[in-house]
């Protein structure tokens, strides 16, 4: 083909392939959206809000991923003891750590403040 | 009316359309399915990586659990790790799984833009004198990051993973593991005291703790004793061996049993020396001792 047969095909093509992308996810999206909706209630509207215990727990839990890389443990369960040493120092329970745990992956307002408090890096 | 007075452009226009229409599906194909391409480090969109591509310091001869950190852009899920480490070296995963891999410590789900750890232990014989590299492979179900895609990922509803494109990923990563010459004790004796009955025949025990490496075959037994005194050994054999087993595990704490018959011996105090032998490197052998208070 010639220069302007090539620059007709490639606007052609890029015209079909934006239509039928747009088209396909438009598509998927509605269907799964729908029956996202239909199936549960999404994460975010039951995101667990930060506040200053959450800021607490987030404190020592960058302190302890700064150190457990750095720290060979005799035992595997040395590695659970660490963390409830440092809760405990701080007044925190596993518990209240474990909860705080299973809300980040739903909660923007966590996954903020613990990047907040992660900041300054690991010594 | 615009009559189009050459045909050339038509045809041209014609030739172009159907070559366009030829290739569009296939290229739209690999936009609305993302990770359908060959490239491997594509397929990770999730933004996987691992934080952390050295571990804690080992010695010859060391067992200790170590870990790997990771971070993501994306919340991804079910994640598995496996280890693979050079020949002689031992790899052990967390009985919480079952033994077969580890996970993140915190769960399965690694939430995006934060970061969380898998624990392995290796156990490194004492001919590892170098350091040495092991290959840290992950699995896991990526997302996109968008907020339908992320809600999906963690209804847990996997009949609609495919749609929202939450597929299985693969990660393989090199981290180096330093071997670094043990420091310390090769281990302690915690008991240096026993009290026992005039006239008694019984059991006592006596405590150790490892060092930094495991002490295969750790036997005890007595020296030349004072006269009058008796020591008999488990299973009436010749020596005492660990409680928890042939092995004086690093940094674990056992004890030995040695019977210490006193009819022969008045109430005072005895220094009962102790012949305590293990291999390491090389088989070891050094004394101790144990002070005896019969009364």
């Amino acid at each position: 083909m010639s220069s302007p047969d090539v620059r007709r095909t490639a606007l052609g093509l890029a015209a079909a392939v934006l239509l039928l992308a747009v088209g396909g996810c438009t598509s998927a999206a509605a269907d799964a959206s729908a029956e996202a909706t239909s199936a549960a209630p999404s994460a975010a509207a039951t995101a667990v809000p930060a506040d200053e215990l959450t800021a607490r727990i987030a404190a020592v839990e960058f302190a302890r991923q700064c150190a457990v890389t750095e720290t060979a443990f005799a035992e595997e369960s040395a590695i659970t003891t660490d963390l409830d040493t440092r809760l405990a120092a701080t007044g925190l329970t596993h518990a209240q750590w474990k909860d705080w745990h299973d809300a980040l992956a739903g909660s923007p307002e966590l996954v903020a403040q613990l990047a907040e408090v992660s900041a300054p890096g690991c010594a | 009316m615009t009559h189009l007075s050459d045909t050339r452009p038509r045809s041209r226009w014609r030739r172009g359309a159907v070559a366009a229409l030829l290739l569009s599906p296939l290229l739209a194909w690999s936009l609305v399915i993302p990770g359908s391409t060959a490239q491997a480090d594509l397929l990770n969109w999730s933004g996987v990586q691992a934080v952390t591509t050295s571990t804690a310091a080992l010695a010859p001869g060391e067992s200790s659990w170590l870990s790997v950190a990771w971070t993501t852009r994306a919340t991804v899920t079910d994640w598995s790790t496996t280890v693979t480490a050079p020949a002689g070296v031992t790899v052990t995963y967390p009985t919480t799984r079952g033994g077969a891999d580890t996970s993140l410590y915190g769960s399965a789900t690694l939430a995006g833009g934060t970061r969380d750890f898998t624990a392995f232990k290796l156990s490194v014989p004492y001919t590892q004198r170098t350091s040495f590299t092991v290959t840290v492979t992950s699995t896991y179900m990526g997302c996109t990051g968008l907020l339908t895609c992320v809600d999906t990922l963690l209804t847990g509803d996997r009949s609609l993973w495919a749609a929202f494109g939450i597929k299985a990923n693969t990660l393989s990563t090199t981290v180096t593991v330093p071997v670094l010459p043990a420091v310390g004790a090769p281990f302690t004796q915690n008991t240096t005291q026993v009290a026992v009955a005039a006239g008694s025949d019984a059991f006592s025990t006596i405590s150790y703790t490892g060092g930094q490496t495991d002490l295969a075959g750790f036997t005890v037994k007595a020296g030349v004793l004072p006269a009058g005194l008796r020591v008999g050994y488990p299973a009436d054999g010749s020596a005492s061996t660990l409680n928890g087993g042939s092995t004086l595990r690093g940094r674990a704490t056992d004890y030995v049993a040695l019977r210490f018959g006193t009819t022969g011996v008045a109430p005072g105090t005895y220094v009962v020396p102790l012949t305590i032998s293990y291999t390491a490197a090389a088989p070891v052998t050094t004394v101790g001792a144990v002070t005896l208070v019969v009364s």
